[in-house]
């Protein structure tokens, strides 16, 4: 079974890239660099161990609510609220980064 | 004004619990170790002293040395550091320990000295009955236990009072990424031990005189006798990640169940049990869900 965290994580890339493609030519600069490294850091954070534990549900599922939000707000083209939605996502994201990090080893 | 105890490698995870173990019994500590380490929360401690230094340079040992109470003395290279190059790891785990034990000796003689050694050096055990004593014979599978092997034997003709600790795999109670390949074979004996049962019997190891010149094997105690698989079963069932998700070796590791029946006679300090770990490691799983 796929662990609800690596399907999360699917979820994510999937919306983040469907939302690139919605927004188009009204996308600025600065949201396409924060969907773009979203996308990367999802991937990279595929391979790694934490993605497959219970502790990386909760912080995927905020980030999976974000992108559903941004999703949201571009279906009903309130623009208005973009930015503040993004700095949420920027902020879930960094989150996850540091959550995922479980830095050292446990076994000398 | 008493006489401090020398803890070297003592800006280390396990170091610093030695130097709180020992300031909360009333000791004074003298840190040795190099310039480069993190001593964060150690700096301006009442009752602890730091020396930053080097195992490899003479002198910087014979000022550790002076008019200290006794030594235990953890600093070495580990794996894999120590892994990479013979030469390097020989020269801070053996002539380091070497130079250290003939300071002792000429300048603090009759101090206790500890010696923080591996159980690795018994090497691949898996054909031998359990459990492994002090008796066994040492065969090293890699350069940190050939080089702990030398030091050992170097100590018995430097200093043959040092009180030589085997340490099995030290178990620390939080949620950390765990190695790409477990260092044992699913189906290995193991015996490891909680990381504060360690620094009990290494400051305990200094105190007692009946300790002496003696070897011991310190591990957790019958409690923590499990497979590999076991153990990391245990673990990722705690993080909801299948036993499947893990590599395992596939020849024997240095991983075995000890006899440690004269170490804890001598020095008390298997205080926490296997299950008292997993119980720590739930709080701790349950604390970060909630972060």
């Amino acid at each position: 079974m796929i662990p609800r965290g690596v399907q999360n994580a699917d979820a994510i890339i999937e919306a983040c890239k469907k939302i690139r493609l919605d927004l188009g030519e009204k996308a600025k600069p600065e949201w396409k660099a924060i969907l773009e490294n979203t996308i990367a850091t999802i991937e990279d954070m595929k391979g790694k161990f934490f993605i497959k534990t219970n502790f990386a549900i909760p912080v995927t599922n905020a980030l999976l609510k974000n992108a559903t939000e941004l999703q949201t707000l571009i279906a009903s083209g309130d623009t208005s609220r973009f930015a503040g939605a993004f700095d949420r996502l920027q902020e879930s994201l960094q989150n996850l980064i540091n959550r995922g990090k479980m830095e050292g080893v446990s076994l000398t | 004004m008493k006489r401090p105890v020398l803890v070297t490698g003592g800006a280390g995870s396990v170091g610093r619990r030695v130097a709180d173990w020992l300031l909360r019994e009333g000791y004074t500590v003298r840190i040795f170790d190099l310039p480069g380490m993190n001593y964060a929360g150690l700096e301006g401690r009442e009752g602890l002293e730091i020396m930053r230094g080097d195992l490899t340079k003479a002198e910087s040992v014979e000022q550790a040395v002076k008019n200290v109470s006794a030594a235990i003395h953890l600093a070495a290279l580990l794996p894999p550091a120590s892994e990479r190059r013979r030469e390097v790891t020989f020269t801070v785990n053996v002539d380091g320990t070497a130079r250290l034990a003939e300071a002792l000796r000429r300048i603090s003689p009759g101090v206790a000295l500890v010696f923080s050694s591996s159980v690795s050096t018994y090497g691949d055990t898996t054909g031998v009955k359990p459990p492994v004593t002090v008796d066994s014979p040492q065969q090293a599978l890699d350069i940190y236990a050939d080089s702990k092997i030398t030091a050992e034997k170097n100590l018995r003709e430097i200093y043959p009072d040092t009180v030589i600790l085997r340490i099995s795999g030290i178990s620390v109670p939080s949620i950390q990424s765990p190695p790409d390949v477990w260092p044992f074979m699913a189906d290995q004996r193991i015996e490891f031990v909680h990381r504060d049962d360690v620094v009990t019997a290494l400051c305990t190891a200094a105190q007692i005189e009946a300790a002496r010149g003696r070897v011991f094997n310190i591990a957790g105690g019958v409690t923590w006798r499990t497979t590999g698989s076991g153990y990391v079963k245990d673990y990722y069932d705690l993080l909801g990640v299948p036993l499947e998700e893990a590599r395992f070796l596939k020849h024997p590791g240095w991983c075995d169940w000890y006899d440690t029946d004269d170490s804890q006679f001598i020095m008390r300090y298997q205080k926490t049990s296997y299950q008292a770990y997993l119980a720590q490691l739930r709080v701790e799983a349950e604390r970060i869900m909630q972060a």
